[in-house]
């Protein structure tokens, strides 16, 4: 099963969910054109509202993550959306500051927190 | 006709001295999975009577499908599926109940009936004195889903049943309810299965909303502000619902604007631990801990 | 719908007291009238009298029978906790009254008729020849004294069955217990007040067709229409006032 939610988290389904297709595709379980379940199906699978997994499926969309095809069906459109340089460092500017705010509070040195980058983005295999 | 399944205004019900409902204003979106949820004897079973035209109020207003249980109570029950008490008719059995139900409701189909009866692998030739708990719900559900019901009312579904049955029924919600123009209110408090259907959410206790949010807003928003210290006095912050001291740390609930609120504490200088987010269960627990506490009903957009 | 629901709960003591009646009446039939027939035939002996001396021990199988059936529907349900589910049922809460009234009624009377006619072809085949009695003067056929039987029973159980119907919409799994306490209260204050005060008789429970006087054949009892009309009016009011109490009442 590519997606696994846990409704106990306090983190919206939805965005789980998301973050889920996008971990999938950064690891290479999703690649280019393959299909996703449908909202239905996954909704049932999941068993959680389909309103949850169509606004996630929407967003993924709208960030051109994924493509809807005209008769149903969800595929995955591009592993990284088409955006410029600056608009993807505008997007992870928040996680980056939070990142460092988290380091300093635990008085974590500059270079650990940069290894421990580098070892995250690492395991997750090739940048396609 | 507008787009509220149901609506409550300073909702009244007295029993003596009692007040089982305590000026209730709830609001129901059509199409809309709402989880009733509260304590035992919070005044959920009370609300739902009232609103089947099972009980009389005692003051205010109620409106289901647009209609007045008090005037049109029999409109209502026509196009509204219930699950109150999951008591049916002990001597009759799972196909005479579906018999005996079929007449009274145009749009019952028994080729539903059918189907869940096999989704939840019931025995319809044994009388209903005769079957478990988990099966009788399971049967008092299967009458309300057949029913083809705009409305679907459920008060405590998953009581004594266990995990099995439980998700057999999640399942059955999802592709069958949700997202299919009806609406579905369920009253629990069993959360983790709210949790997972629910878009909105109304937190009752001692016959009040303390809180009437969708889920995922009360998930983005709700936050624990962890702070090293020890009793921080910040009572004017309009967003705190507790504050809680102890081993070197203050913890703050706060129901929005957490970042704001870190930020601030920063700038008085104390040292923010983390900001993170609760679950339903958590979340419930700090809006009923309130206690005897006014605390005004909140829609957060 | 909701009558077949009825049906399944009334069925077997609607055959089981057809039955018993049935049994009762053959067995009444069997002893005495042999030897009424055989002393000489006089007035007294008529078969409107033989009519009226069988139909007496009908009184208490009727009204146990009457009881028994106003413990089933809506009071019952309720008392099996099943009210919820029920008044749930897009009906009105009169709906529910007078289904379980009507067709309770509707049972209990054919119970009568049935009883009644088998009392008066039993009495035919005894005494053929009974054209019209002279009862007080006047000559009254068989038929008219089969209806007023047949009313006068129907009173009986119309009188009990709606006490006891009302009596368990009111307390529910009691409500029968209830019904017999009051009917016994009521036999035993009439008792006492005639004992108190002779000049004053409190109605019977059952209505009395005619005046059995001690020499002579019987005659219609005085104010007969009136008796009846209030008869009448008392039964109907216990599925009314079953009906009010559903109405104001909260369902639990």
């Amino acid at each position: 099963m590519i997606i696994r939610v846990q409704p106990g988290l306090g983190v919206p389904i939805y965005l789980q969910i998301e973050s889920q297709v996008k971990h999938a595709i950064a690891a290479g379980a999703l690649k280019l054109d393959n299909a996703l379940p449908s909202v239905r199906k996954l909704a049932a699978e999941l068993r959680v509202n389909p309103n949850t997994v169509a606004r996630a499926y929407q967003n993924l969309e709208r960030d051109g993550i994924l493509r809807t095809v005209p008769g149903g069906g969800c595929y995955v459109h591009s592993q990284s959306p088409g955006l410029l340089k600056s608009e993807k460092l505008r997007r992870l500017r928040p996680i980056a500051m939070q990142l460092a705010v988290e380091a300093k509070q635990l008085r974590l040195a500059r270079a650990e927190l940069l290894q421990l980058l580098e070892n995250s983005y690492d395991d997750l295999g090739e940048a396609q | 006709m507008n787009d509220l399944a149901i609506e409550t205004h300073a909702l009244h019900k007295h029993y003596g001295d009692i007040r089982a409902v305590d000026g209730l204003d709830m609001h129901v979106p059509r199409g809309a999975v709402y989880g009733f949820l509260g304590r035992n004897g919070a005044g959920k079973t009370t609300t739902i009577r009232l609103l089947a035209g099972l009980a009389h109020a005692s003051g205010g207003e109620m409106r289901v499908l647009g209609l007045d249980p008090r005037v049109d109570s029999i409109a209502i029950l026509e196009r509204t599926g219930l699950v109150i008490e999951k008591m049916l008719l002990p001597s009759m059995t799972g196909n005479d109940l579906v018999r005996f139900n079929r007449g009274f409701f145009p749009r019952w189909s028994d080729a539903l009936a059918r189907k869940y009866a096999e989704v939840f692998e019931l025995d319809m030739t044994r009388k209903f004195k005769k079957l478990s708990t988990g099966n009788r719900t399971k049967l008092c559900l299967l009458l309300a889903l057949a029913q083809g019901a705009e409305l679907l009312v459920l008060d405590e579904p998953t009581a004594g049943m266990d995990p099995v049955v439980t998700d057999q029924l999640l399942r059955v919600m999802v592709e069958d309810f949700a997202n299919e123009g009806r609406t579905l209110v369920l009253s629990s408090h069993h959360l983790s299965e709210v949790e997972r259907i629910a878009e909105w959410v109304g937190i009752i206790d001692q016959g009040k909303l303390l809180l009437e949010a969708r889920l995922d807003d009360m998930r983005t928003n709700f936050r624990r502000v962890r702070v090293v210290g020890e009793a921080l006095a910040l009572a004017e912050w309009p967003d705190i619902v507790s504050a809680n001291t102890g081993e070197g740390t203050t913890e703050y609930v706060v129901r929005a604007n957490a970042d704001a609120f870190a930020a601030h504490l920063g700038s008085q200088g104390t040292t923010v631990l983390d900001v993170t987010p609760l679950n339903l269960s958590e979340i419930f627990l700090e809006v009923v801990g309130k206690g005897k506490t006014n605390v005004p009903v909140e829609v957060l957009a | 719908m909701y009558l077949w629901k009825y049906w399944r709960e009334s069925r077997i003591t609607f055959a089981v007291g057809l039955l018993l009646v049935g049994l009762l009446l053959w067995g009444v039939l069997k002893i005495p009238v042999g030897s009424l027939m055989q002393g000489p035939h006089d007035a007294g002996d008529s078969p409107a009298t033989i009519y009226l001396l069988m139909a007496a021990p009908l009184v208490l199988p009727l009204g146990f029978l009457a009881l028994l059936f106003g413990s089933f529907g809506i009071g019952s349900d309720m008392g099996k906790g099943s009210g919820s589910f029920l008044f749930s049922r897009p009906r009105t809460r009169a709906f529910f009254v007078w289904n379980d009234w009507g067709f309770g009624i509707a049972q209990l009377l054919l119970i009568v008729l049935a009883a009644n006619a088998v009392l008066v072809l039993a009495i035919h085949r005894i005494a053929p020849g009974s054209g019209p009695i002279l009862l007080a003067g006047h000559p009254v056929s068989m038929l008219s004294i089969f209806c007023l039987h047949c009313t006068a029973g129907l009173l009986l159980i119309g009188l009990l069955f709606g006490l006891t119907y009302f009596c368990s919409v009111l307390a529910k799994n009691r409500g029968v217990l209830l019904a017999i306490g009051i009917v016994v209260a009521y036999q035993i204050a009439k008792a006492v007040v005639k004992y108190k005060w002779p000049s004053i008789t409190l109605p019977d429970l059952t209505l009395t067709e005619f005046s059995m006087t001690p020499q002579g054949p019987p005659g219609f009892a005085k104010n007969l229409g009136l008796e009846i009309g209030l008869r009448s009016a008392v039964a109907l009011a216990f599925p009314f006032a079953a009906q009010l109490l559903l109405q104001q009442r909260d369902i639990d």
